[in-house]
C-alpha cells in the first residue's frame, strides 16, 4: 500500500504510449498490458518524476476542479495498484 | 474492404500531416473510411492519423473516430510487445558481450517524432557486427527468436547476406541484420564503420545504442528508396523527420554518397518525399542535389525499383556488385544450388522443394534476351 507521505515513480523498466487520451502500459519480463483512463493518464504522466499521493491528487483535484478529498481515494487505489502491478516503484 | 488508389492517396496526405506547407484539412467520410482505414493500419499511419485528428487536421465521422483509436491501439500493443522483446535481447547481448545497435522501429520512434505513438513499428531491427554474427543467432535463440529461414549455404550470411528474420512464440519478428539493405547498395557500404556512428537512447529503463543521426538518415532513406516499389509513406516520413529535425552533418551524407555510392539512393528518397509528402525543400536538399550518382548506381538502382525486383533482378545486380569472378560464382552458387533444408523452408516444407523452380528465372531470362 502507497503511504500518504511515500514518493511514487514510474518503474523503470515501464513501456508506454498514448493512445487518445488514455495510455497503455506494459513493463519488461510482463506478458500483459494495462490500459488507463483519461483520468488514470494524468496521474500516469504526472509520474514522470516521484510524487506523494497527496501532490498527485492535488495535481488531479486542480485540472478537473473538484475538491481533493474527492479524488484522493481513487489516486491511492491507482497508486496502489501501479506499484502492485510493477508498473509504479517506491522512489528511493 | 477494397483499396483503391483514392484509399492510398488519402492516407498517403494523412502521413504528411504536421510537415512544413499549406496543408488543407482533410474529410473523410463514412462511406470512404472502411479503404482509408485499412491502408492507415496496413501501412502503419494510425499514429499520425489521430495526432492529426486531435489537431482537428483530419476530420472523421464519430463511428471511425473510436475505429481509428481501437487501430491503433491495435498498433500500439504490438509495438510496446516487442520493445519488451528488445529489452530482453539487449540483456542475452549484453550476457554473451555482444555490441548491437537498434535499428528503425523505436530507435526512430522515440527520438525522431513528437510522440512515439506517431511511429508503430512490425518488428525490431538489430545489427551486430558481422565477426559476431553467429554469436549473435545463438543469443537469439537463448530468448526464444527461431531463424525463419536456414542460410542458403554455409558461410552466405557473413559473406553476402543482409539480414536473417527471426521470429518468436508469439509471432513477434526480430530481423537480425549484418548490413542495412539487400543487394549491392548493402554490399558497398562498410557496416563496421557504422558502429563508430552511435549514439543512445533510453528505453524501458536502459539506454541502447542507435545510430547517430547522420548515419539514421542514410539509413532511412536506403530504406524508404529500396525497401519497396513504389515508395511507403512511413518510411519517407522518417526521412522527413530525420532532414527536419536531427543533428545530421551533411558534408558526411556528402562523403557517404560518394563513398558508399549512394547519390542515387538518396535523390531518390528526397524526390519521392517532394512528390508524395510535398515537402519540396527539406534540409540538405542542396548537397544532396549537388551529389552525382554514377551510371552503375543507377543502374543498380533501376533493378529494385523495376518489375524484376522480385523475379531475380536484385540478385543479377548483387552479383555484378560482388568483387572478383571467385565471389560472384559463389554468390550465384548458393542461390541456383543452395542446401536442401533451405529449398524446404522455402516452400514451407512441402514435397514440392526442388531446384528446378530457382533455375527457371535465369533460363526465362535467358530465353527472353535470345528472341
Amino acid at each position: 500500500m502507497v503511504l500518504t507521505g511515500t514518493r511514487v515513480v514510474r518503474a523503470p523498466g515501464s513501456l508506454w504510449r498514448r493512445i487518445g487520451d488514455g495510455v497503455i502500459i506494459t513493463v519488461a519480463g510482463s506478458e500483459s498490458f494495462d490500459r488507463l483512463t483519461p483520468t488514470g493518464a494524468v496521474v500516469w504522466l504526472l509520474l514522470d518524476r516521484p510524487r506523494t499521493p497527496d501532490e498527485i491528487a492535488d495535481r488531479v483535484a486542480q485540472l478537473y476542479g473538484i475538491p481533493v478529498h474527492d479524488v484522493r481515494s481513487d489516486v491511492e487505489a491507482l497508486l496502489d495498484g501501479l506499484v502492485a502491478r510493477g508498473l509504479a516503484v517506491h522512489a528511493q | 474492404v477494397t483499396t483503391g488508389p483514392g484509399a492510398i492517396e488519402l492516407a498517403t496526405r494523412v502521413a504528411g500531416f504536421g510537415l512544413p506547407g499549406q496543408r488543407e484539412a482533410l474529410s473523410i467520410d463514412a462511406a470512404a473510411w472502411p479503404s482509408v482505414a485499412a491502408v492507415l493500419s496496413s501501412r502503419r499511419l494510425t499514429g499520425i492519423a489521430l495526432a492529426a485528428m486531435d489537431a482537428d487536421q483530419l476530420r472523421l465521422p464519430n463511428e471511425a473516430e473510436r475505429d481509428l483509436v481501437e487501430r491503433h491501439r491495435e498498433q500500439m500493443v504490438h509495438s510496446l510487445a516487442l520493445e519488451r522483446r528488445l529489452l530482453a535481447l539487449g540483456e542475452a547481448f549484453d550476457q554473451a558481450g555482444l555490441p548491437f545497435v537498434a535499428l528503425k522501429g523505436p530507435a526512430i520512434a522515440h527520438t525522431m517524432y513528437p510522440d512515439p505513438s506517431w511511429r508503430p513499428f512490425a518488428d525490431v531491427d538489430v545489427l551486430v557486427r558481422t565477426p559476431d554474427w553467429r554469436r549473435a543467432c545463438e543469443a537469439a535463440s537463448s530468448v526464444g527468436f527461431r531463424r525463419d529461414l536456414p542460410e542458403p549455404a554455409r558461410g552466405f550470411d557473413e559473406r553476402f547476406g543482409k539480414a536473417a528474420t527471426h521470429t518468436d512464440g508469439s509471432g513477434l519478428q526480430l530481423d537480425l541484420h549484418r548490413t542495412l539493405t539487400l543487394g549491392p547498395f548493402g554490399l558497398w557500404l562498410d557496416p563496421a564503420v557504422l558502429f563508430e556512428e552511435t549514439t543512445s537512447f533510453e528505453l524501458g529503463g536502459r539506454s541502447f545504442r542507435r545510430l547517430n543521426d547522420t548515419a539514421m538518415l542514410l539509413h532511412v532513406a536506403m530504406h524508404a528508396s529500396l525497401g519497396a516499389a513504389p515508395p511507403l509513406p512511413l518510411p519517407l516520413r522518417d526521412v522527413a523527420q530525420l532532414a527536419l529535425l536531427g543533428d545530421v552533418d551533411w558534408e558526411a551524407v556528402a562523403e557517404r554518397g560518394r563513398t558508399w555510392r549512394l547519390a542515387a539512393v538518396l535523390q531518390h528518397a528526397y524526390a519521392e518525399v517532394a512528390h508524395e509528402l510535398e515537402v519540396p525543400a527539406l534540409p540538405g536538399l542542396s548537397t544532396i542535389s549537388a551529389l552525382i550518382p554514377t551510371a552503375r548506381e543507377g543502374r543498380a538502382l533501376r533493378q529494385y525499383m523495376g518489375t524484376r525486383r522480385g523475379r531475380g533482378g536484385l540478385a543479377l545486380s548483387t552479383t555484378m556488385a560482388i568483387p572478383g569472378v571467385r565471389g560472384k560464382v559463389a554468390y550465384a552458387r548458393s542461390l541456383l544450388l543452395p542446401r536442401h533444408e533451405f529449398l524446404e523452408a522455402r516452400s514451407g516444407g512441402t514435397n514440392r522443394a526442388s531446384y528446378f523452380g530457382r533455375w527457371t528465372i535465369p533460363l526465362r531470362w535467358w530465353l527472353q534476351r535470345t528472341r
